[in-house]
């Protein structure tokens, strides 16, 4: 077996752990990213929306500050962010968005006078100031009291995913794309690296690291809707989980937007709605304003996605080939603003549903959107419970979004996050030495070597794994998804229990040989089960409702005795995640309050 | 896991420059000479003294020795330079032949024709050049005798639709090439170019009908 | 009308020393909005869960998905198969090395390109956090975006008579990359600098201007005006070489 040796082993090669590989070998540290794709196709590039920084630049975002931009940050979190980090993190947001553009990115500038903007499908005129020309121009987001976010035209995921990989190409950080890490090399207190398969080949290698990093996005795809892109299984979670002394923090807390598209999932904007578009059911009847008397389709985008789902509920979903949905209807708003302002679901429609969203219904359905939940680390990136591992970006809980994250906040926290957990592994790195032992290495290659051949020869059972993940899908959707109540997740939790079972008896249907689908699924699979535990039994157990986590059962937001956080580990053949808690944050600047939107009870602490 | 690189380039020269601008400007050079000795020819249509009258004139400038000469060194040029793109090797032919079958793209199948009619211009006119130059000056009925005894018309017949499309192709191509031809104009340059060659290809085929035609003495 | 599709689509597996490559056929019943990257996930898990392809954000942004289909190259995920007939041919992109039926390796090509064209600013100018950053025009910045929304599916590269016949050949793809340094005010590198990297036959004079890059390119990015632009621009650098004032 080929044994790779580094000082940081990355395991994702999207903007976080790109950003954190440039820190460290800047440093003068050898570095290599392991990804699943070539990293530029890593699911960063799907942003559209941009960066949130107080730079204050665009005349909207006059007079915005660090603290502005805290203090939305830990309302929109419902207080569930760490309050150091959010704190660190606005103030070091702009620096980061002004390196980005001295590497390269091609953000949108200001250009002084007086422009037509829009706001709420209305348009307004707006002078910018001739001493702001050409410095870095922002834009308006949901939540937040400034315009804070910074964008290159359509396009800001992949303007600095581009970015960043060039500038690691130029430091000569090392990609081995089509590399799947299939479990962590550790000895309960120290992380060594991983072993790795090759997803061209099949073949398993050894990476030994002094410092290894997860970086390995979100885990959207444990369920069935998701807007992630079909990467994003968690696997870094799950490599975390199953040392079981890593801790994953608030599993429970997933985002769900109310339109992405069906079949293929894709978001259509909340403009749509902005603008005038009506939500309607199977008898094209416009069923919110019936929940929603005052706002209609509105309201917040957890109570519409809520909404729907209650409607559907009733029988009044749309059948299709695959699965319920409802429909989102903008024939009304005329070809011009169609064409025009709505170009991109104009696009988005013709592309790939093959819909005229002029003449047809657009299919929609509430869909998973984004995890705040991940590997729980300090606030400088390290992960709880192992020595030299680390977690950045979505794939942690660092934790900045609390139990709902801003639009903005995500792809800024990637490229923040990296530069400041990047610069800490150096220093970690900076000294630290460690042993090596080989006997370490051929035990953990065996044991997944062992699982592989198990898997491919049907030794465990002969269960399709395409059948276990639908019936993973199915639960989620039922038990884990906007809405939650103790019944449903209570039987969620049983029925997943049964599935992790299931899972441990998949066996190939296929030859199982060289960049097999198949095979890679089937041993993911296992770990996106015990993810999906986490996030089930943790919702289970928070009998509140907090930010992307709403249960019926339990409708206020209850500060007594849930202002903290989930800690959720998988101890060696346990059936069920162990979970603690700790508080949400112990550095207060801002106490609990009103969040100024979205309603709700709150019981004080 | 790395895999192997594609080869990294050859240490650079500026030949490869000097050679793009000399392919293209022998090529415009052929083309305009080939336009102007085929409007030359065509005044045969106006009779054979109208031919030998422009012949006479130019014959005295020594126009047609000299500017014979340089031509068929600039010919020489040209097709050397230009072989260099030409996929000689039967490994490379498949491979563009495949290429172009699968994609069904219209320039990708011209570019085809014009590795082909490659051939045809430079074999045939090797041979016109040198009967030609060796049986100066031009006449009406010198030509007129090729064209009617000895198989030059089907020569001719083959020569001339070849060389329309290699050089009507061939001039489209160095404009996108040097982007002349721009995603702007492109569908009105090519509508142009077709018009230019039926142009070249009726005026061509007309003056060879017309020695082919032509009474001898 | 519900229509019965068939894919023929190519197979080997490199890994498997038994495989030769030869085409499959298999069939599926049409449902509506179908695209490529349904009915591919529906043959993977249905029919033949060997069949290697390759998706990831299966919405046309990360260029994971480009294959030949029905001759031309262009992404899978927003090819619906309403707009296709009923007979579908299904083919892994030429150029790049086979990972596996329809899977190929633009990872490790892209990456020599990134090497080949030095793809990263140059400029002596170091990073100051204290500072406000360098002022750009907006219409500088728009220019360069346009310039930078290439996604590597190889399409351009795959469509490419010059790429099919010499792998040496940058190919339009490295050329795009090229020419957004070049409109980058950032980038200190003088057109001698890009000379070092593009002109040559494998570099920009290999181009034999047959357009089946800017035909195929899903992004439709400026691939024919670009390789233009860069072509003059190195064909005046070799002749300003000439004049004593040019060196």
């Amino acid at each position: 077996m080929q044994i790779i040796h580094t000082d940081l082993l990355t395991i994702g090669a999207g903007l976080a752990g790109e950003r954190c590989a440039i820190e460290v070998a800047g440093a003068g540290f050898s570095v290599v990213c392991l990804s699943l794709v070539p990293a530029r196709r890593s699911h960063s590039v799907a942003a559209q929306g941009g960066m949130q920084a107080a730079l204050g630049n665009a005349i909207m975002g006059d007079g915005d500050s660090p603290d502005v931009h805290f203090l939305d940050t830990v309302k929109g979190s419902d207080w569930g962010a760490d309050q150091e980090v959010a704190r660190m993190f606005v103030e070091a947001a702009p620096i980061e968005m002004r390196r980005l553009a001295h590497w390269g990115v091609p953000w949108n500038r200001v250009v002084a006078g007086t422009h037509t903007y829009w706001k709420g499908g209305k348009p307004f005129d707006a002078t910018e100031k001739a001493e702001n020309h050409g410095l870095i121009h922002s834009r308006a987001f949901g939540g937040t009291a400034k315009w804070r976010t910074c964008y290159a035209s359509d396009g800001a995921g992949h303007a600095v995913l581009y970015t960043m990989d060039n500038r690691a190409a130029q430091l000569g950080v090392t990609v081995h794309d089509r590399s799947e890490a299939v479990s962590l090399i550790h000895d309960g207190e120290t992380c060594h690296g991983a072993i790795v398969r090759c997803l061209r080949t099949g073949e398993l290698r050894a990476y030994l690291a002094r410092a290894t990093l997860i970086a390995s996005g979100g885990y959207g795809r444990i369920y069935r809707a998701s807007t992630n892109a079909i990467i994003c299984e968690g696997t870094g979670l799950s490599l975390a989980l199953d040392t079981g002394v890593a801790k994953l923090g608030n599993m429970e807390a997933v985002q769900f937007h109310p339109t992405g598209t069906v079949p293929t999932d894709i978001l259509v904007t909340e403009g749509c709605r902005g603008d005038g578009g009506t939500l309607l059911d199977r008898d094209e009847y416009r069923f919110m304003p019936d929940y929603e008397p005052d706002k209609a389709e509105l309201a917040s985008r957890d109570v519409v996605s809520r909404r729907m789902i209650e409607h559907m509920r009733t029988g009044k979903g749309v059948q299709s080939p695959y699965g319920e949905h409802l429909w989102l209807d903008i024939r009304h708003l005329g070809e011009k603003h169609i064409r025009t302002k709505l170009r991109e679901v104009d696009e988005i429609c013709q592309n790939f549903l093959g819909i005229d969203p002029l003449h047809q219904l657009i299919p929609v359905r509430p869909t998973q959107h984004y995890s705040m939940g991940g590997v729980r680390t300090d606030k400088t990136g390290a992960a709880y419970g192992l020595k030299g591992l680390f977690s950045a970006g979505e794939s942690a809980c660092w934790d900045l979004h609390g139990f709902n994250r801003l639009g903005g906040n995500s792809l800024a926290e990637t490229v923040v996050a990296g530069g400041i957990v990047g610069r800490n592994i150096a220093e970690f790195l900076q000294g630290y030495d460690t042993a090596f032992s080989t006997a370490q290495v051929r035990e953990a290659a065996a044991r997944d070597e062992a699982r592989i051949g198990r898997i491919v020869s049907g030794a465990d059972g002969k269960e399709s794994v395409y059948a276990v993940r639908e019936a993973m899908y199915d639960i989620l959707e039922r038990a884990a998804y906007v809405f939650r109540n103790g019944t449903d997740l209570a039987w969620g939790v049983q029925a997943l229990q049964e599935v992790h079972e299931r899972a441990q008896r998949i066996g190939l249907a296929s030859d199982g040989v060289g960049a097999n689908a198949e095979l890679a699924l089937a041993i993911r699979l296992p770990g996106m089960v015990r993810l999906a535990l986490c996030v089930c039994h943790g919702a289970l157990m928070r009998t509140e409702s907090r930010g992307s986590h709403t249960r019926e059962d339990f409708p206020e937001r209850n500060d007594r005795d849930w202002l903290n956080r989930t800690l959720a580990s998988w101890r060696p053949g346990a059936d069920l995640p162990h979970l603690d808690y700790e508080p949400a944050t112990t550095h207060v600047e801002l106490p609990p309050g009103d969040r100024g939107y979205g309603g709700g009870k709150i019981i004080s602490a | 896991m790395e895999t192997d690189c594609i080869a990294p380039a050859r240490p650079r020269s500026r030949a490869d420059g000097w050679l793009d601008w000399v392919q293209m400007a022998t090529g415009a050079a052929l083309a305009l000479f080939a336009c102007m000795h085929m409007l030359f020819l065509s005044s045969v249509l106006f009779g054979a003294g109208a031919l030998n009258g422009l012949s006479a004139v130019m014959d005295a400038l020594h126009l047609e020795t000299v500017g014979g000469v340089l031509i068929a060194v600039v010919f020489c040029i040209h097709a050397t330079v230009a072989a260099r793109k030409i996929p000689f090797k039967a490994a490379q032919a498949v491979t563009a032949w495949r290429h172009a079958r699968l994609l069904r793209h219209p320039e990708t199948w011209a570019w085809i024709a014009q590795v082909v009619t490659a051939f045809i211009v430079a074999a045939l006119v090797t041979i016109h050049i040198w009967t030609g130059l060796t049986d100066l000056p031009v006449q009406a009925q010198k030509s007129a005798v090729r064209v009617q005894f000895g198989g030059w018309f089907w020569a001719y017949l083959l020569l001339l639709p070849a060389l329309a499309l290699h050089l009507v192709i061939g001039a489209w191509r160095a404009g996108a090439k040097w982007g002349l031809v721009t995603r702007e104009n492109r569908a009105v340059l090519t509508r142009n170019g077709l018009y230019l060659l039926a142009g070249f290809l009726c005026l061509s085929l007309l003056t060879l009908l017309r020695f082919r035609l032509l009474p001898l003495d | 009308m519900q229509r019965s599709l068939t894919f023929n689509i190519f197979r080997h597996n490199p890994q498997d020393p038994a495989s030769v490559p030869r085409m499959d056929t298999f069939r599926l019943d049409e449902t509506d909005s179908m695209t490529l990257f349904i009915a591919l996930h529906r043959l993977r898990e249905e029919q033949d869960p060997s069949l290697k392809f390759d998706f990831c954000c299966r919405a046309g942004v990360c260029g994971s998905c480009a294959m030949v289909i029905n001759g031309r190259p262009g992404l899978a995920c927003h090819t619906k198969t309403r707009d296709l007939p009923a007979a579908i041919t299904l083919l892994p992109l030429p150029v790049f090395r086979l990972v596996g039926d329809l899977a190929v390796d633009t990872g490790t090509w892209f990456r020599a390109m990134y090497q080949r064209t030095e793809s990263w600013i140059h400029t002596r100018a170091e990073f100051d956090p204290a500072a406000q950053e360098a002022r750009m025009e907006n219409e500088v910045a728009n220019a360069i975006y346009e310039l930078d929304r290439c996604i590597e599916c190889g399409c351009c590269v795959a469509a490419c008579g010059t790429a099919n016949l010499r792998p040496d050949f940058l190919a339009p793809a490295g050329f795009i990359r090229v020419a957004r340094f070049a409109a980058d005010p950032r980038d200190q590198r003088t057109d001698a600098d890009f000379y070092e990297i593009i002109g040559s036959d494998e570099g920009i004079f290999g181009c034999m201007g047959l357009l089946a890059c800017e035909d195929v390119c899903p992004k439709h990015l400026p691939l024919q005006n670009q390789l233009g632009y860069l072509r003059r621009k190195m064909g005046l650098t070799v002749l300003k070489r000439l004049l004593p004032f040019g060196r």
